[in-house]
Order: C-alpha cells, then sequence, then structure tokens
C-alpha cells in the first residue's frame, strides 16, 4: 500500500472513524493498532521485529536511567551512559546491518519501513531523555507509538518526543482539523501526481538516452530534477502531515519554501528541516562542546589565531555533520554528492560572503533589489541541483559521467542550441500538453509559496477568502488531480524518492 | 449546536457539489461510441434502459456481425415484432452473457437471437477471446445491479487490467483520456436519445469480396468438428441454460463471413441439436441461397453484412421467429413512432460501391 493509493485513503478514512467514535483515553491506542495494520500492509510484516526491538531497547534504557533518577538524583553514571552509549550503538547496528549495505553487504534481510527515520527519532529520544530534556515514557506501547506512528513510516519527518507527547492525549473531533488535513493531502497529490511524475519523465529520459537527449537537455535535465525531488518529496510530507493533522496531531514542518533561499545555508534550513536539526542537535552541538573541540579552541586562541582557530573547528564539527547526512541516505554517492559538497559550498559562502559583500558595495550593487535576490535565488537553486546529481545517478561514476556531460555540452559535437526553437521541447518524453501542466504547476507553487511566505500557510491566506472563492479552489485542485494525475494503469506512481531511506 | 449543524450542512453540500461534478466529469472522460464515430456501442446500451419495461420480444447479441446484421426496426416493419439489437462490437460470449441477464431485468424476450463469431475469434491459449478495452466499453454503460457486480468481479480473472476498482472508481482507468477528449465526449443527449436503429449499425457500401463460396452439408460431415474457445464455450453454455431457465427460443447464427468453415458449421450444428436449439449459418449453402444473400454486393467487407445483406438475414430469421411466437402483441409503440423514418431512409439510401 503506497500514500497515493485508493487503499491508502480508504485506510486512512477507516482509521479516522474508529478514532474519533471511540473514548478519548483509548485513541492512543486505535492509533497503534492503525499503525501496526499499515506497517504490515505496506512492509514485510516480519521485519516489525527490529521496530519492537529498537523501541524495546530505547524504553528499557530510558525507564531504568529514569528510575535511577528518582531514587539517586540527576546525574548520569557511567554504567547509564555506557548503557545508552550500547543502545544506540545496538541501533545504528542494526541499522548498518539492513540498509548500509551499499557500504558492506552483510546481509540479505529485508530492512524495516522507515528504518533510518525511526532509528534516529529513538537516538534523539534516548539522548533527550539522557540530557533531562525529556521524560522517559513509562509505557511502552505509547512508545512504540512514537516509534511506528503510521503517516511518518515512508519518509518521516523525524519527530521529536516532546513535540509528539500529546499525541497520547484524546482529541475531539474537528472539523477545521480535518479539512486542513484534507487540503494538505490534496496540495501533496497535486504536488507529486501532478508535476513530479511528469518531470520525472523527462529527468529519466535524459538520464537514461544520453544519444538521444544530449547536450542542452542535459543541462535542463539538471535544472529540472530539482523540481521534481521538491514536489516529489515535500509532495509526501503534505500528504504525511495532512494525514497527521486529520487526527488533530501536527507533525513537524519538513520544507519551507527552500526555493526562496539566499543561500545555500539557508536553503538547509528549509529543505528537509527535521534532519538537518536532527543533526545539529545531536551531532554539531555535542561535538562542538567536546573536551578535544573546546582544547582545540583554547589552543588557536593561546597562539593569537581566534578566526582560524573558529574556522578550523566549525569546519572540522560541519563536516562531521554532513558525513552523518550523508552516510544516513545509505550510499557513497551521498557522501559525494550531499557531504562534501554541501560542506565545501557553505564553507565557500560563510568565508567569503564578506568579501563578496565588499565587492557588491565597491559596485554599487543593491542588494536589496528583486533582481539582485532573483540571481542570488538562482545561484542557490543551480548549487543544490549539482548535488543533486548524486540523488539521482545510481553511484558516483555515474554522477560524475552525468557532470562530465555537463560539461561536454559546450564541444563542438553536443552543442545543440537549436533544440530550443524546433520543437524538441515540446517533445522531450512527454507531449506539451503535459509539459504545459509542469509549467502550470510551477506557476501554481510560486503563488503558493509568496502565499506561504506572507501568510505562514497559503491555506491561512484561503481560509480567509468568502465560501464562493474557497469551495471552486479546491474542486479546481481535486478535478486537476483527478484528471491530470499520473495515476492508475501504465502509471502507477513510483515509489517516492525519499521512500527509501 | 447550531454551529455543529451548520458545519454538517456545508460538508453536506460540499460533497454533494462534489459527487454531481465527478459524475459529470466521468461521464466526459469516459469513451463513448456513436454511430458518428463508429459502433454505437454507448447509445445502444443507454438507449436499451429508455426503453419502457417488457416491451421487447426479441434480443439480439453477439459482435459486429449481428450489429450490422440484424435491423430490429425491419423485424418491425415486415413481422410486427419487437426487437433490440444489444449487439457491439467484439461481443465476446462472457459480455454476452452478462448483457443478456441484465437485459432480463427490464425485458421478458420470447426470443435471443445470438449470433457465434467470437467463439472462434481466438484460440484456446488465449482466454480472453476480445480486446479488453471494447469488453470494458460495453460494460461501462451497464447500470450497477448484481449483475454487474457478479461480471466485474469475474472479469480481473480474465482481464487483469479490468480491475474490480477501476469499475467502482471509472476515472482510474479513463483520467489519461484528457489528452484525446474531443467533441463526441460532450455529446451527452445522445446518451439516451432513442433512435430508430436500436442497436444495428447500417452499413450503406460493398467491398465485392470475390471467391466467397458456401458451406455444403458434405463439407461439413466430410471434415472435423471445431468447438472454438473453451472459454467462450461455457459462457455458450451458460447462456443457452439462461435462456432455458427463462422460457426463452434461443437461436443460434453465423452471419455471413469469409472466416466460417465446415468445422464450424458442423460443431455448432451438432451442438444446437444436442442442446435441442436452432443454429442458422447463413454460409451454408441452402441457407444461403433461401435467404437470397448475395457476398459480393450484400457485405461492407468480409465479415459484415451491409444494409441489403442485413435486411436479407433480418427478413430471414425474421420469418423463423414469426413462425414461433407471431405478432408482438404489447406496446410496439417505441417501434411504430420509427416507422415513418424508417421506410424513407430505406427508400433513400442506395448501397454503393466502396
Amino acid at each position: 500500500m503506497t500514500i497515493t493509493s485508493l487503499y491508502y485513503l480508504a485506510f486512512v478514512a477507516a482509521a479516522l472513524f474508529c478514532y474519533y467514535i471511540i473514548p478519548r483515553k483509548w485513541q492512543w491506542i486505535e492509533l497503534l493498532f492503525s499503525s501496526i495494520v499499515f506497517y504490515c500492509l505496506a512492509a514485510v510484516p516480519g521485519t516489525l521485529v527490529y521496530l519492537l526491538i529498537s523501541t524495546a531497547m530505547a524504553w528499557i534504557v530510558t525507564n531504568g536511567l529514569d528510575r535511577y533518577r528518582e531514587k539517586e538524583g540527576s546525574g548520569t553514571p557511567l554504567f547509564w551512559k555506557a548503557a545508552i552509549g550500547t543502545t544506540i550503538f545496538l541501533d545504528l547496528g542494526l541499522w548498518f546491518l539492513l540498509k548500509g549495505t551499499s557500504y558492506v553487504k552483510i546481509t540479505d534481510w529485508v530492512a524495516a519501513l522507515g528504518m533510518g527515520y525511526y532509528t534516529l527519532q529513538l537516538i534523539g529520544y534516548t539522548i533527550d531523555c539522557c540530557w533531562g530534556t525529556a521524560r522517559a515514557q513509562a509505557n511502552p506501547l505509547k512508545l512504540l507509538l512514537f516509534t511506528s506512528f503510521f503517516p511518518q513510516m515512508i519518509t518521516g519527518p523525524i519527530s521529536r518526543y516532546r513535540d509528539l507527547e500529546r499525541m497520547y492525549e484524546g482529541r475531539r473531533f474537528s472539523y477545521l482539523n480535518l479539512a486542513h488535513g484534507a487540503q494538505r493531502i490534496l496540495w501533496g497529490y497535486f504536488k507529486k501526481l501532478v508535476i513530479a511524475e511528469r518531470a520525472g519523465v523527462m529527468v529519466d529520459a535524459v538520464w537514461a538516452n544520453p544519444d538521444e537527449y544530449g547536450g542542452l537537455f542535459t543541462w535542463m535535465a539538471l535544472m529540472l530534477y530539482p523540481i521534481q525531488m521538491y514536489t516529489d518529496f515535500s509532495g509526501c510530507m503534505d500528504i504525511v502531515l495532512g494525514t497527521a493533522e486529520m487526527f488533530g496531531i501536527k507533525l513537524a514542518e519538513n520544507f519551507r519554501n527552500p526555493f526562496l533561499a539566499l543561500t545555500s545555508q539557508e536553503f538547509w534550513q528549509r529543505w528537509h528541516i527535521t534532519l538537518g536539526t536532527w543533526a545539529k542537535d545531536y551531532v554539531l552541538y555535542p561535538l562542538l562542546k567536546t573536551r578535544l573541540f573546546i582544547k582545540m579552541n583554547t589552543f588557536f586562541k593561546r597562539k593569537g589565531h581566534k578566526k582560524a582557530g573558529k574556522f578550523f573547528t566549525t569546519s572540522l564539527g560541519m563536516l562531521a555533520l554532513w558525513l552523518v547526512i550523508g552516510f544516513w541516505h545509505g550510499a557513497y554517492k551521498y557522501i559525494v554528492g550531499v557531504s562534501l559538497w554541501y560542506w565545501l559550498v557553505l564553507l565557500f559562502e560563510e568565508y567569503s560572503s564578506p568579501l563578496l559583500g565588499r565587492l557588491y558595495a565597491k559596485m554599487g550593487c543593491d542588494t536589496g533589489s528583486f533582481g539582485f535576490q532573483f540571481l542570488r535565488r538562482i545561484k542557490t537553486y543551480s548549487v543544490y541541483a549539482i548535488g543533486a546529481v548524486f540523488f539521482r545517478a545510481d553511484s558516483v561514476r555515474d554522477g560524475i559521467h552525468f557532470i562530465g556531460r555537463l560539461i561536454g555540452t559546450f564541444s563542438r559535437k553536443n552543442w545543440n542550441p537549436w533544440i530550443l526553437f524546433d520543437g524538441s521541447i515540446p517533445a522531450w518524453a512527454i507531449t506539451g500538453k503535459n509539459l504545459n501542466l509542469i509549467v502550470f504547476g510551477v506557476f501554481v507553487l510560486a503563488i503558493a509559496a509568496v502565499l506561504r511566505e506572507r501568510y505562514g500557510y497559503a491555506r491561512i491566506w484561503l481560509d480567509k477568502q468568502p465560501l464562493m472563492f474557497r469551495w471552486p479552489v479546491y474542486m479546481i485542485f481535486l478535478f486537476i488531480v483527478i484528471l491530470y494525475g499520473r495515476y492508475g494503469r501504465g502509471f502507477e506512481a513510483a515509489e517516492f524518492i525519499y521512500g527509501g531511506f | 449546536m447550531m454551529k455543529k449543524i451548520r458545519t454538517l450542512i456545508r460538508a453536506i453540500s460540499f460533497f454533494a457539489v462534489l459527487f454531481l461534478l465527478y459524475k459529470l466529469c466521468l461521464t466526459i472522460v469516459t469513451p463513448k461510441s456513436f454511430m458518428e464515430n463508429g459502433f454505437p456501442t454507448t447509445s445502444t446500451y443507454s438507449d436499451f434502459y429508455e426503453l419502457d419495461k417488457n416491451t421487447v420480444d426479441v434480443i439480439f447479441l453477439g459482435s459486429s456481425n449481428a450489429v450490422c446484421g440484424f435491423i430490429p426496426q425491419e423485424l418491425y416493419s415486415k413481422y410486427g415484432i419487437s426487437g433490440y439489437n444489444l449487439a457491439c462490437e467484439q461481443q465476446n460470449l462472457f459480455t454476452s452473457y452478462y448483457w443478456l441477464e441484465e437485459a432480463l431485468r427490464f425485458q421478458k424476450p420470447r426470443t435471443v437471437v445470438l449470433d457465434t463469431a467470437m467463439l472462434y475469434l481466438y484460440d484456446n491459449e488465449n482466454l480472453a477471446a476480445s480486446v479488453e478495452g471494447l469488453t470494458r466499453k460495453a460494460f461501462d454503460f451497464m447500470r450497477w445491479s448484481p449483475v454487474k457486480l457478479k461480471a466485474v468481479i469475474h472479469m480481473p480473472k480474465i482481464w487483469e487490467s479490468l480491475s474490480v476498482k477501476s469499475f467502482i472508481f471509472p476515472m482510474i482507468a479513463y483520467h489519461e483520456r484528457w489528452e484525446s477528449i474531443n467533441l463526441h465526449d460532450f455529446k451527452l443527449d445522445q446518451l439516451s436519445r432513442h433512435s430508430l436503429w436500436k442497436g444495428y449499425l447500417p452499413l450503406t457500401r460493398y467491398a465485392g469480396v470475390d471467391g466467397f463460396v458456401p458451406i455444403t452439408e458434405e463439407q461439413a460431415l466430410a471434415g472435423g468438428a471445431d468447438a472454438g474457445n473453451v472459454f467462450m464455450l461455457s459462457y455458450l453454455d451458460s447462456i443457452v441454460a439462461l435462456c432455458a431457465e427463462n422460457n426463452i427460443d434461443l437461436i443460434l447464427t453465423m452471419a455471413p463471413s469469409t472466416f466460417d468453415d465446415a468445422g464450424k458449421y458442423r460443431f455448432l450444428s451438432e451442438y444446437a441439436s444436442e442442446k435441442g436449439i436452432t443454429y442458422i449459418d447463413f454460409n451454408e449453402k441452402t441457407v444461403y441461397e433461401d435467404s437470397a444473400l448475395e457476398f459480393f454486393v450484400d457485405c461492407h467487407d468480409d465479415a459484415h453484412c451491409n444494409l441489403n445483406g442485413a435486411l436479407k438475414i433480418t427478413d430471414y430469421i425474421g420469418n423463423i421467429i414469426y413462425e414461433r411466437i407471431g405478432k408482438s402483441t404489447g406496446d410496439v409503440s417505441e417501434w411504430e413512432s420509427f416507422e415513418a423514418a424508417y421506410r424513407k431512409y430505406l427508400d433513400e439510401t442506395v448501397v454503393e460501391s466502396n
């Protein structure tokens, strides 16, 4: 069962019905039951055991520590530190065994659904309990619900325990939650089925047929892939968040108009937000607080190189952060395309910005002008697009080969600017009508992005509009998805790009 | 409380409007075929439901051979018998069976004429002896009832893509048609517009197919019998049983076609004789001669009668039916109302060479 299928909608409808008709104190049990049923329908049921093992380990160690603290005070003795360390190590080991097969193939066992996401959630929860920023959950079944809550099993987000704690409280039926959730699901389907699936066909054609789609097609595929990826991943997140909202549960946002970012640093504060903040909170900041890093800083300060010290330790910490993010994605290509590329880009951006600022000032550039900001957004988008090559590629070699094709575009053999004029683009893997739909979709995305920046959410703005305007908007979107969505026979929506983690 | 009621009313109104729009959208994207753009499958079935109950005495079933072969209005004009042609393009016997069952919900026919060409169109390896898209088209305009449900549940076992969910939510199958929507998709008034043709498709050309030789009794006895597609045969058995159960006189036919042969003729003759039903093969020499058929000028191509051919075979079979059941005694106003138009059409139409 994929979340773009009719079965998913029927499943959510049934789960919602049961959720709101039972007494509120039992609602979390219904959610847990639904989550387990969903898991069995969407994945190999036997793999649920991995999820149970990780949850059980987290429950034992956090409750053990909690009891110790109740008796002995707030410290964390070495034994419990070791126990927590072992739990995290075992969680990571299990993840590596099953999901890290690209690094070392140890076994052919099927991994659990959403393993990358729930493993990080449980590690975060365990560390939070150790730091005292979260209280251990005494009920193992409630902790299992935190790990297995069904909307987030496919592509996250990576939820924090303290954000989801309210999930255990009952919820009154809310028409607004239901309506807002449904709207968000619809928006997600629009992104995924109308835009991402079509853009995917065009991008795939360029990757698969270098002879037919060479030269400038390669550049266009490069620039189109981020749109495919964004509409795919964020579309899925909209479905996930919309589903949770219908149950009255607010999950963390993973996207905030990333293509409006002016810098790559800002981009990563808007793209896959929960992974970025997780890595910062549980990797970067703890690392910067370690004795080693403090000693390094002190060493540079003593030598009179305070700035160099900051540069060195921050760079090293960021490298660790990006390596963790790249490694989590589960293949070497991500370490190149995500970790090393963005680490270098962010370092360059961080340390070149004062210099560039002075340069722009000397040139008399109005850095606040629309044109200047637009160009900065294009630059940020392009930087992301280059890294995203390794997302699309099958391997590091494949990615490097594609970058070679990009460079080779300017050779006499491959230079083909006439494709911009001779009707080749409307015939690029899909029909002209389909291409128009992508253009229309991107235009709608841009409007929604502007509304979101201004009002928080586009639907908050929409809520304020009269019914005679709102209803047609909802219905038009619904019929766009129903008619123009790529689903059904011959168009089984591809798996979500971020569904494999 | 008032707020809750208001919310409820609003939600119900929203979904009601949505449902209506969905139905409209679905009707538009569902492929439709009318006489202007091919075989009139859509209008044949949607118009059938518009007939008054229990007014049809003869139902014709079968593939395109039957669509172009039997003229219900001619049957009325010449013998005073009310008939309706429920055949459609590549209607396999599975479809014929379920459409007969469906027809019996609304009509009490005394005779059913079934063309058997689809028993032979494909070999046994190809269980589904019909193009799946045409099968779907034949069921799209069947109203929901236990009959349709039974057919739809059975269908995926034969045609994998004709899933139950794609019938419950046909948009799954047809939404991709948005690129090819045309004028015909908006001719919604044609869905239930009474027509004098009642399922028949008049073809007014002749191909001049040479070399047609009718089958003789001797030829049939000399060779073996061809039982055709096993799956289709099982549905032929079901149709025979359904007719017997409803006290309907079943007549099997084979319209004029170069695809017929002595093996098929022999099998169907023996089958009919064994079941105690009538089999009329217009390719068999005596029937061919008695019906005054001339393949060269009476056929549009090598398997479909033109208007002249259809008149001849309808008259031939009409005579047999008349001898058995006589004139229709029920309400025939539907057929009577088109009589003048029909006569005018015949007077003005000339069958010409392709």
